[in-house]
């Protein structure tokens, strides 16, 4: 399997890192086992797999919620174990999560993106200056002092990203961002976060069911009852028999790529979007 | 103009404090009156105040029957048999202890006419520490949040075709019982979802943290608190004389 | 006679208040028992209060909703309509409230007026029918199962009640694939076995397209179309393209026929676009490609 991490400055590195869980009765459940993963800066990394496979833990031990019951986490070289590192690591690493509404900490817009740098004990007028920065980042400027829970679900999100910008982080993690989201607002999160990752060369990765928005990714990763199944582009991963046979489906574009080539017809292979789709067949 | 959130506070505390002392109904009627034109001054909505009371009526209720039957002297209005139930000291205790409870209740909603986070920053401009402020106002976060789940809860009951309203008494108990658990369990993975957003962005990462607004105190703040205070010392004298 | 008629229904949250919205307009359509409905709608669009006027829980502010030839209106929801209507919510399983799995079916049975036995009876069937086993489960406490087991005991115990319309919302957000066709076929199961009739609400059409026999398209609270799939697809494909609440398979085909390519757009499923998609390739003038 292709490691893209290694010749760009990896970021993030999971060395035979397992994690188990105490279950009612002394049973122990494996949530990850044996996991080894880079990442490296500037990539936007897709994470797939069924409920149950690990993905919500490996997020969770990204950014030291969680520690590992075995092996190293490793976040620009700092161990999450290390108690000192903790803070930094949570600073480097931003956290997104599924539920819009139970993110929400302030009442006004502006001062929940604040929260974060505020508690990084910046002065107040960088604190405003990252304010500002990180609602312009995520389209949400003109909505600076309205009252976070009036906002959509797909704005609560965007929210959420804005308020872990403000920590100016290395590397945004998102666990199922999308899932309460409808459609539109699921495609206007989609395009800040990738307008963040090109333009500003936030390192992403993202959780997801949604195999149309994993298709975006420069690399799909697939977890299967606690171990790394597949790691590779997404046109690679969509289109091999293992993908299918460990439970998941791929996008439909993916999919109708799949029927033409083995039709025999000549399209590019790496067709997974519907942007490419479109472009390729009336450019 | 704006009335900083700590001249709020210094009225509820003035006004409770008061009605803690206040053994009268009369007294006790006048400082509610008081709290209603207040919440009215600061723009609260009246009609939802409705809203809030009404799950307490039969709360109210109750306790003016106990203090009713329980407090004896003066005139006696009721008696069956050779038992006096209703005196007149009954009636004035019963009274008073719901008078009491709606005045808490009414100058407690003055604190919900600013924003939980300004009356954080005013709590922390006073000197209280940053966690025990932060605790206040997520537990005023999190109430309708309870109140949400309790709704869900009921939905999920009705559904399944029970009708609140007729229920009987005792089985009306033992459902709330059963029903209480969800509620809680799911009010606190809530909480504990918040809780690890709060640790992702850095709660408590350093001993000290800046705070993107500040709160003054202008003239309209200075009158107001000094006002207060100086009526209520009055008030609270002439009550001890 | 329609199973379920909706007649100009209106519907305003908080009338009178500076809060007052008005979630649904005008809305008339009817619904054949035995038929399985898709109502698609962005959040906010009113398909959540829609649904809950469907068994009374909402009343209109103005119109009529008959079921069963019975408007809702005249209260009868505690007599009869919580069982001819069951509704289960989106995430129905932050509804259970019981302790054990047997319980959470029995609950609404047991309001039914069942006896035990006919109430095991229902409750092992049932549970069967959404693909969970009743042996291994039913002494269990519901927090002791996954989080789409628990999806489908939410589902399994409105079920039981066997509702002669079932209406639910998004019952396979957040669930596998493995899980969501555990519901389909379920649902499907359900309309072949008792001639349930099923309504769906739902943001997304992907799936629903293909079970469902018609659509029903809601945005801010009016219904823009409602019949056969393809009219009601080719509706929705004229709104704004970020609004676009359709399949990608879909969205490829509209996006070519706006692109000036001789496409056509009677299609609803994966393979019929594959198809497509197909010819187009086999003949490019169609794309001046």
């Amino acid at each position: 399997m292709a490691q893209q991490g290694e010749t760009m400055g990896r970021i993030i590195e999971l060395i035979n890192v397992s994690k188990e869980y105490l279950q009612a009765g002394d049973n122990t459940r494996q949530a990850l086992a044996d996991i080894n993963l880079g990442i490296g800066a500037g990539e936007l990394v897709g994470i797939a797999g069924m409920n149950g496979s690990g993905k919500t833990t490996l997020a969770r031990l990204l950014n030291a919620l969680l520690l590992p019951s075995s092996g190293k986490v490793l976040i620009n070289g700092m161990d999450t174990t290390e108690p000192g590192y903790q803070q930094e690591i949570r600073r480097q690493v931003g956290m997104v999560f599924q539920n819009p509404d139970n993110q929400i900490i302030n009442p006004i817009v502006d001062e929940e993106v604040a929260f974060g740098a505020e508690n990084l004990n910046l002065s107040p007028a960088e604190v405003r200056r990252r304010v500002n920065w990180a609602l312009e980042a995520v389209g949400l400027s003109d909505l600076c002092y309205h009252a976070p829970h009036l906002l959509s679900g797909g704005q609560k999100q965007r929210l959420a990203v804005a308020a872990a910008l403000a920590m100016r982080p290395e590397c945004l993690v998102l666990d199922e961002p999308t899932s309460m989201l409808d459609q539109p607002g699921r495609r206007k999160l989609l395009k800040c976060l990738l307008q963040l990752n090109r333009e500003h060369h936030l390192t992403i990765i993202m959780i997801s069911h949604c195999m149309e928005e994993l298709a975006v990714a420069d690399r799909l990763i697939v977890l299967h009852e606690g171990a790394v199944h597949m790691d590779g582009p997404p046109w690679v991963v969509f289109s091999s028999p293992q993908f299918t046979a460990l439970g998941l489906k791929p996008p439909p574009i993916a999919s109708i790529t799949g029927s033409l080539v083995r039709q025999g017809h000549q399209i590019d292979k790496k067709i997974v979007t519907l942007e490419q789709m479109v472009e390729y067949l009336c450019p | 103009m704006k009335v900083d959130p700590r001249s709020k506070m210094l009225l509820v505390i003035c006004i409770s404090g008061l009605a803690l002392i206040y053994n009268n109904p009369l007294q006790l009627a006048l400082l509610l009156a008081v709290s209603l034109a207040l919440l009215g001054a600061f723009r609260f909505d009246i009609g939802m105040i409705g809203g809030y009371l009404r799950p307490l009526v039969s709360l109210l209720l109750i306790l003016f029957l106990i203090q009713c039957l329980f407090t004896k002297g003066g005139q006696v209005w009721l008696t069956i048999g050779q038992l006096e139930l209703v005196s007149s000291a009954g009636l004035i205790a019963g009274a008073s202890v719901v008078l009491r409870i709606l005045v808490v209740v009414n100058s407690a909603m003055l604190l919900t006419t600013c924003s939980s986070r300004d009356f954080v920053l005013g709590l922390i401009q006073w000197k209280v520490p940053y966690e025990i402020a932060f605790m206040v106002s997520i537990a005023l976060r999190f109430l309708p949040l309870f109140r949400d789940e309790m709704q869900n809860v009921i939905t999920a009951v009705q559904l399944r075709g029970v009708e609140l309203k007729k229920v009987a008494w005792g089985e009306k108990i033992s459902m709330y019982r059963t029903l209480i658990f969800p509620v809680v369990y799911r009010t606190m993975l809530k909480a504990q979802q918040l809780s690890i957003v709060m640790e992702a962005r850095g709660f408590r990462a350093y001993p000290r943290r800046t705070y993107l607004r500040r709160l003054d105190l202008y003239w309209a703040d200075y009158v107001i608190m000094s006002l207060a205070l100086t009526v209520t010392v009055i008030l609270l004298v002439g009550q001890i004389l | 006679m329609p199973i379920i008629e909706i007649k100009d229904l209106t519907y305003v949250y908080q009338s009178g208040t500076p809060y007052e919205k008005k979630a649904l307009e005008g809305l008339s359509f009817s619904i054949e028992a035995g038929e399985f409905v898709g109502i698609i709608g962005a959040n906010g669009s009113g398909k959540s209060t829609l649904m809950q006027h469907f068994n009374g829980l909402l009343l209109p502010t103005a119109g009529s909703v008959l079921v069963k030839g019975k408007n809702t209106a005249v209260n009868h929801y505690y007599s009869e309509l919580w069982k001819e209507v069951g509704l289960v919510f989106q995430f129905p399983e932050q509804q259970i409230f019981a302790s054990t799995v047997f319980a959470e079916v029995a609950y609404g049975l047991k309001n039914l007026g069942l006896e035990q036995p006919d109430i095991e009876r229902r409750v092992e069937e049932v549970l069967h029918r959404v693909g969970l086993n009743p042996e291994e489960i039913t002494h269990l406490s519901p927090l002791r199962l996954s989080g789409g087991e628990r999806r489908l005991l939410a589902l399994a115990s409105i079920m039981a009640m066997c509702p002669d319309v079932l209406v639910l919302d998004e019952p396979t957000a957040g669930l596998d694939p493995a899980a969501s066709d555990r519901v389909w076929q379920a649902l499907q199961d359900m309309q072949r076995d008792y001639k349930t009739t099923v309504i769906m609400v739902s943001h997304q059409a992907d799936e629903l397209i293909l079970l469902a026999n018609k659509l029903a398209f809601l945005e801010e609270g009016r219904l823009l179309a409602y019949g056969g799939k393809v009219e009601v697809l080719q509706q929705m494909a004229r709104r704004d393209r970020d609004d676009w609440l359709l399949p990608d398979h879909l969205q490829l085909i509209y996006c070519l026929e706006d692109c000036g390519c001789q496409v056509n757009t009677d299609i609803i499923s994966l393979e019929e676009a594959a198809l497509e998609i197909s010819r187009i390739l086999k003949e490019p003038t169609r794309c001046k490609v």
